[in-house]
This record gives C-alpha cells, sequence and structure tokens, in this order.
C-alpha cells in the first residue's frame, strides 16, 4: 500500500512538472493581445 | 411542501445572508495578519512556528507553496493509513478494535486528507477513539486549512502585482486553523453536547431493552468529532449514520446548526475575496451566483421530496395527524422532508458530505439534483475553500468566452487572462469529470464494480455515478445501497478522491502564480463588468454548461431514465 502512496505521489509531482512546462516561465509583462498594448 | 418547511428554509438563508460580511471580514483581517484576536492568539502562532522552524515573513512561490501543501498531505495520508494499521496497540481503545485492514485504511486515510471524507465503514464498529480523534478529527482540521489555503494564495494571486510570491502555506494552513476552524468547532461542540451529543472516553453502553433483548450503545467522543467535521467541509461521521444518528444530531436545533456549520467558512470566504481585492461588489455577484444556484437546486428538491403521493412508487404520502406527508423513506421524523432536503442541498452543494437522510431512497428527481450540485464541481458555496477556487475557474473561463464574443482579450480584475491561465483552468476543471465518468465506465463493465452494487437497472448506475461523483468532487456522502468496501472500489474510490483534489489544486496554484506576477491593466471601455448582474448571469450559464452539461449523457442513463420510467 506504501508503494502505491508513493507511486500516487510521484504522479503528482509528474502532473506538477506538466503544469510547468505547459505554461513556462511567469510573465511580468502580458502577451501581445488581440487589442494590442494599452 | 408546507409554510413550516418554507420558512424554515428561509430561516437558513437569512442567517447565512447575515454571516457573510462579519466573518469574511474577520477572514480577510486574519490572513493579513491584522485581527484583533491574533494579537491576542499571536504568542501561540509564534510559539509553534519556533517549534516548527518556519520563518512566517518568508513568502513562497506557487511551485514551493504547492510542493508544502503536497508534502503535507502526503504525510498526513501516511500518519493516518498508519494509525488505522496499528490501533489494536494504541490508547483510548475500549471497544478493542483490531487493526483495519490495508485496502480500507488507505481508502479511509487519501479520504480524510483530501477533504473528501467518504466512508467505507462505520465509525463505530471499525475505529477506537484514538483514531477517531488523532486521525480522522486531525485530518478534518488539516484538510479544511489546506482548502482555504489555496483560495487565499489564488485571491492573492488576483490582488498582487509584479509578485513572485503568492504567500506562505504554512503561515495559511496554520491561520486558517488556529483562528478559524478551531474556535468555530470549540463553540459548536459545546453547543451540541447541550443538544445532547455524547463527548466521552467511555466505553460503550450495553442495556437491555424491554424485550428482554441486549442492546449496545455505541458513544465516544463525538461533539468533537462533529463540529469539525462540519465546519471543516469534511463530513465523515462518528456513526455509520451520520447526521441521521440521534448522538450525531439529536434534534431539529442542532440539524439547523449543522447546515450552518456547513457553510459556516464556505460562503463567507466569497467576501473574504471581495475584501482582498478591494472591491466587495466582486464578492457579492460570486455568493449571488451561488445562491441562485442553490435555490434552484433546493426548490426542485423540496417539491420532489414533498410531493403529496407518487402512486408509481407505491408511497402514501398525505399529509396527516400521523405522518408528515411526502416520501419519508430513509428519512428521520424528527427532520422531516423540508430539513432533510434542505441538509442534503447544502451537504451536495458544499462538498461536506455529510447526511441526515438517505439519498437513495430520495426521488430521481432529487437524486439528479444532487449529483448536479457535485458534478458542478463544488462551485455551490462548496468546501472551505475549494468552493471559492472553483467558482474563481469558472469565472476565468466566463471572461474567456466573453472575450472570444466581443473580440478583446479576456480581463477579470484587472488581469489580463492569457493562454497560460486558460490551459491551466480547463485542466483543473476537465480532470474531474475525466476521472467521474472514466471511472463509472470501467466500474459499470467490471464484475468487481456491479458486485458491489445493490440494484440493477437506472438506479444502480446512479449508486454507481454518484459514488464516483462524490469521491472526485471530494464531497463523500454516499447514496446508499453500494457495498464499497471491496478492494475494487476502495481502491478505485482513493484514486478519484487523490485525483479529484490534487489534481485540481496544483493547477489553481499555478494560475496564483501566473497571476500574480502580471502587472494590473486599468478597465477601459472593452472591459467587461464582473460586479453586476451581467456577469452573474454569464457565470451561471458558464457553471451550468460547462459543469453540468459534461455530465448529461450519464445523468440520462441513471436518474433521468429511473425518472420517466416511474411516470
Amino acid at each position: 500500500m506504501l508503494a502505491l502512496l508513493a507511486t500516487a505521489f510521484a504522479l503528482v509531482l509528474g502532473y506538477v512538472y506538466l503544469c510547468l512546462s505547459l505554461t513556462g516561465p511567469d510573465k511580468r509583462t502580458t502577451e501581445p493581445t488581440i487589442d494590442g498594448p494599452r | 411542501m408546507s409554510w413550516q418547511g418554507w420558512l424554515q428554509i428561509a430561516l437558513f438563508a437569512a442567517l447565512i445572508t447575515a454571516l457573510i460580511r462579519p466573518v469574511g471580514g474577520y477572514m480577510a483581517r486574519v490572513f493579513d495578519g491584522q485581527s484583533a484576536v491574533q494579537r491576542v492568539i499571536a504568542p501561540l502562532e509564534n510559539l509553534i512556528y519556533r517549534i516548527a522552524g518556519i520563518d512566517p515573513a518568508q513568502e513562497q512561490s506557487w511551485i514551493m507553496y504547492a510542493l508544502a501543501l503536497l508534502w503535507f498531505n502526503l504525510f498526513g495520508i501516511v500518519a493516518l493509513y498508519g494509525l488505522q494499521r496499528i490501533q489494536q496497540m494504541l490508547p483510548f481503545n475500549p471497544q478493542h478494535m483490531q487493526a483495519v485492514e490495508p485496502a480500507l485504511a488507505l481508502n479511509t486515510a487519501v479520504s480524510f486528507a483530501t477533504n473528501t471524507s467518504w466512508q467505507s465503514y462505520g465509525g463505530e464498529s471499525t475505529l477506537g477513539n484514538f483514531a477517531q480523534m488523532a486521525g480522522i478529527t486531525v485530518q478534518s482540521f488539516l484538510s479544511g486549512a489546506t482548502g482555504i489555503a489555496v483560495a487565499i494564495a489564488l485571491v492573492r494571486g488576483f490582488a498582487r502585482r509584479l509578485s513572485r510570491t503568492v504567500g506562505n502555506f504554512w503561515v495559511d494552513m496554520l491561520r486558517a486553523t488556529l483562528y478559524v476552524l478551531l474556535p468555530v468547532s470549540i463553540v459548536a461542540a459545546l453547543f451540541l453536547v447541550w443538544q445532547g451529543v455524547p463527548q466521552t472516553f467511555g466505553p460503550f453502553i450495553a442495556i437491555h431493552t424491554p424485550e428482554r433483548a441486549r442492546q449496545v450503545i455505541a458513544i465516544g467522543p463525538v461533539a468533537s468529532q462533529e463540529a469539525i467535521k462540519l465546519v471543516s467541509g469534511n463530513g465523515g461521521g462518528f456513526f455509520n449514520a451520520n447526521s441521521a444518528h440521534p448522538f450525531e444530531n439529536p434534534t431539529a436545533l442542532s440539524g439547523m446548526l449543522e447546515m450552518l456549520l456547513i457553510f459556516f467558512v464556505g460562503a463567507p470566504l466569497t467576501n473574504t475575496f471581495g475584501r482582498m481585492i478591494g472591491d466587495e461588489r466582486q464578492g457579492w455577484v460570486l455568493y449571488t451566483v451561488m445562491a441562485v444556484m442553490f435555490a434552484f437546486g433546493l426548490a426542485t428538491v423540496y417539491m420532489a421530496e414533498a410531493a403529496p403521493t407518487s402512486p408509481s412508487f407505491g408511497i402514501d404520502g398525505m399529509q396527516s395527524a400521523l405522518q408528515s406527508g411526502g416520501n419519508m423513506e430513509g428519512k428521520e421524523v424528527r427532520f422531516g422532508p423540508a430539513q432533510s432536503s434542505l441538509f442534503a442541498t447544502v451537504t451536495t452543494a458544499s462538498s461536506d458530505g455529510a447526511v441526515d437522510a438517505m439519498h437513495d431512497s430520495f426521488m430521481p428527481l432529487s437524486g439528479l439534483i444532487l449529483m448536479g450540485n457535485m458534478m458542478l464541481d463544488e462551485v455551490i458555496v462548496g468546501g472551505p475553500g475549494s468552493g471559492l477556487f472553483g467558482m474563481l475557474l469558472f469565472a476565468i473561463v466566463a471572461v474567456f468566452i466573453a472575450g472570444l464574443m466581443i473580440g478583446r482579450t479576456p480581463e477579470y480584475l484587472g488581469k489580463k487572462i492569457e493562454s497560460d491561465e486558460v490551459k491551466m483552468t480547463m485542466l483543473a476543471l476537465l480532470c474531474v469529470p475525466a476521472c467521474i465518468l472514466g471511472m463509472a465506465a470501467v466500474a459499470a463493465v467490471l464484475p468487481q464494480g456491479i458486485a458491489g452494487l445493490s440494484t440493477a437497472g437506472p438506479h444502480g448506475f446512479s449508486e454507481l455515478l454518484y459514488d464516483y461523483t462524490s469521491a472526485a468532487a471530494t464531497n463523500g456522502s454516499a447514496f446508499a445501497g453500494l457495498n464499497a468496501n471491496t478492494p475494487f472500489w476502495n481502491l478505485t474510490l482513493a484514486a478519484a478522491m487523490f485525483l479529484g483534489r490534487f489534481a485540481v489544486i496544483v493547477p489553481v496554484l499555478r494560475i496564483a502564480g501566473l497571476l500574480a506576477a502580471k502587472r494590473s491593466v486599468p478597465p477601459s471601455a472593452g472591459t467587461l463588468p464582473t460586479h453586476g448582474l451581467q456577469f452573474a448571469s454569464l457565470l451561471i450559464g458558464t457553471s451550468v454548461i460547462v459543469g453540468g452539461l459534461t455530465f448529461f449523457p450519464a445523468l440520462v442513463l441513471g436518474p433521468v431514465a429511473e425518472l420517466f420510467a416511474a411516470h
């Protein structure tokens, strides 16, 4: 059961990495937008 | 239906609404570190920081916040699992309860650490007092505080500008426990003791009934567990019958208090949100959306349960001197259809999962609403914190859809909503339906899944769908009629609870980090106002369409088919 828990937690850490890789670094300025810069 | 029933409902609504500003304001001050109570208890808070080696002034980035939360909750799961496995060696076990078998212990550990409180066991026949107190009760506090911490981190994401940090998980979690959950639980436990709920370390009492049969009456430290069970949104009862048991919920007055406690943190958090972002109106919009969806669900359930006769179900529901009328199967006489309908709607809307009536015995239309409440992903008040961050996810989707319709970049509370935030929002919103529908589909075809059902046909499918919904939405209430204490059900439900909690929290914290790092943009002519009825309507539409319609085909196979088959 503990091995099962460890696997589950490893999956969550992988999920954290997925969230990071999907989004990239924090943006301190906004991306170019549809309506252009304000 | 009766005027007394509607009066009871109106009283509940009035009391909750009256609590929004005072409790919401108090929590905003607590998390800003400016509460008057905090100044009194600060020495205790600082002592805990010193013992734990935490610097409360050191803030965390979203990823450090998330990792602290994940490690902390993993430790909670392992600790609760261990407590159950060795409970026969622990003190305060007057009934000499033996070690809980591994699959059930894992299910229970995950259940309480994820704020779900699904119970595949009967409390009074499985756990000793030590496991109930040091395991179940402690995890109820900590999982509730975890949810509040996540919501506060997300609110800070909206409130901050060009910030690398979203707060400190340890500080938020401790403050939520020390200043919010603990004081309310102490007062509530004393109230419940006054109403007749036991609080004792004594052994069970054996009596002889008038028929000379021997009956064992289970007692224990019930009131202390009962209070946090409700305030934390956990919902796991000391007894198998939960709040339908007279020692958990002895009177109609205790029933009213229990419902208020379930909403006590979740509903006022909308006001905390409004205050922390500097515009209370935004909080009132979220509360209005929650209230409208709640009122629709409650009215439907009450009308279905209080309908005078339902010949197709063989129910004599006419009101008379001998019965209160409506569908009384699975309901306590001291609560009746009105309070049972209110409690069922409160508990499924809130993610608490405590029950004072058996949901399996509700009419099909009611079952549909109760499941729908959970399928909306805990946005109708929800659990402490989880309701607020769930609703904010839908708010992000709503402004995104509105942005697409009017051809401008979506903004919410001065933050531009860009592709990264939308990706994370969709990840958080889709993982719960994927989990529920995927697992229900597998259980519906595997013999191990079907073996647990007590009924075939649409009602059997409803049992199965309800239980995965309850697990993945971290609600924890049971439809009843399902024998879930088998390795298949224990393990798959544990997986559903684990994913339903952490697969949502991680992207939410990522969104908090992304938003906190952004600068704020001033409102312009192209900005969608988010403090009025127009946005409230958009948010309701988005929640129902995105949250509800995802499940429509599955609901058709269960409660909808049952409803039409009966007519």
